[in-house]
């Protein structure tokens, strides 16, 4: 059965071919091509000729390569190039990052260190009121409303909602973050908080 | 080199061309059933023999030729396989042009052609390497770029379609 449908596809190609001739439109513009396509083996034979010694596929595998649409010698050394760069580059860069991180976690610490011990033992205020620093459990608490409540007097620079979380480590009042001193004793808001639970979310009214 | 050398390579790649065009450009029909894509798939290979022609003068450029040709031919049929297309032209449009009914001629050449046209592209091209340019394995697994046991499956994968669609035709024309 097959050698019957090879006879038949070998006639069928046979009688189909006498009707297929390439016109005289269709050579000229294949002699054409000739011209308008540059011939490439000049310039690269230069390029080949620095590696030609180390090279071990046979000359007609460079050919046979580009028939198949693959990648030519020309293009392989391209791409080892630009590896080459990449890989380089990518070397400085992990040395920069190695290098300037001793640097930028001394930078990032140095801030924390300063502001968590400033405010505690700075506060004024009579010995019956409590104590205007929250601690972490009464941080949590009392985060959300008062924050956002400028001081009279004393414009906020933030002017936004609360950007921070609390983190469970104390931090300056409120009404420090502004200008960075304490209010004065006798208008201190904190004086009229409660001393525990949370604060009212209408936040503290200024009092005049 | 001097100005004669390259004219004179130039003269044989058109030599080259008058000689190889009409086969070639068969090859390239019966790859993709569409003459003027054929055309445009053969200028392509062409011009990729132009620019290697003073290497490929030595050896067998029209081989190089039909490697340049098939692969095209493969690309352009899987990209076609994609958009679900069908090629717009057949070798039966251009027996319908020349003035016959290739059907009169032989009552296996409709189903044949259809059969043909429904491979998929490599299995295409196995049959036309092998039943219309007569070569061997080993030369279809140099030109496809596939191993041999590549080639004898996708032969005899190719030859049971055939089969079955010239059997179902036979089937349906009774």
């Amino acid at each position: 059965m097959d050698d019957d449908l090879g006879a038949a596809l070998r006639d069928h190609f046979r009688r189909a071919a006498d009707d297929i001739q390439p016109d005289t439109a269709l050579l000229h513009r294949l002699r054409e091509t000739a011209s308008a396509a540059p011939d490439r083996t000049a310039p690269r034979r230069s390029l080949l000729s620095l590696t030609r010694s180390t090279r071990t596929s046979p000359p007609g595998r460079e050919a046979a390569s580009d028939a198949h649409g693959g990648a030519s010698g020309r293009g392989v050394r391209r791409r080892a190039v630009w590896a080459g760069v990449g890989v380089a580059a990518a070397v400085v860069v992990l040395m920069l990052v190695v290098v300037l991180r001793p640097e930028g976690g001394e930078e990032k610490t140095r801030p924390a260190d300063q502001v968590v011990p400033a405010p505690a033992p700075t506060r004024p205020g009579p010995p019956s009121t409590p104590s205007p620093m929250p601690t972490p459990s009464q941080h949590v608490s009392t985060a959300f409303p008062s924050t956002a409540t400028p001081t009279p007097g004393t414009p906020s620079t933030s002017g936004g909602p609360p950007s921070s979380r609390p983190s469970g480590e104390p931090t300056a009042p409120p009404s420090m973050s502004g200008t960075g001193e304490p209010p004065p004793p006798g208008t201190a808001p904190t004086a009229t908080r409660p001393p525990h639970g949370p604060t009212p979310t209408g936040g503290v009214r200024p009092t005049s | 080199m001097s100005t004669r050398e390259a004219r004179g390579a130039t003269d044989t790649f058109e030599e080259f061309v008058t000689a190889t065009a009409g086969r070639l450009l068969r090859t390239a029909v019966f790859l993709v059933y569409d003459r003027h894509l054929a055309e445009d798939l053969l200028q392509v290979a062409y011009e990729r023999v132009a620019r290697r022609w003073r290497r490929l003068a030595d050896g067998d450029p029209e081989a190089y030729a039909r490697r340049v040709l098939v692969n095209l031919a493969i690309d352009e049929g899987k990209r076609r396989a994609r958009r679900r297309d069908l090629p717009a032209g057949s070798v039966a449009d251009l027996d319908r042009i020349a003035g016959r009914d290739p059907l009169q001629d032989s009552p296996l050449d409709g189903e044949l052609e259809d059969a043909l046209r429904a491979l998929p592209a490599q299995q295409r091209a196995v049959v036309v390497l092998r039943y219309w340019c007569d070569l061997g394995e080993r030369e279809i697994a140099d030109t496809l770029g596939i191993s041999r046991g590549t080639v004898k499956s996708h032969t005899a994968r190719a030859m049971a379609a055939l089969r079955a669609h010239v059997r179902e035709g036979r089937t349906h024309g009774r």
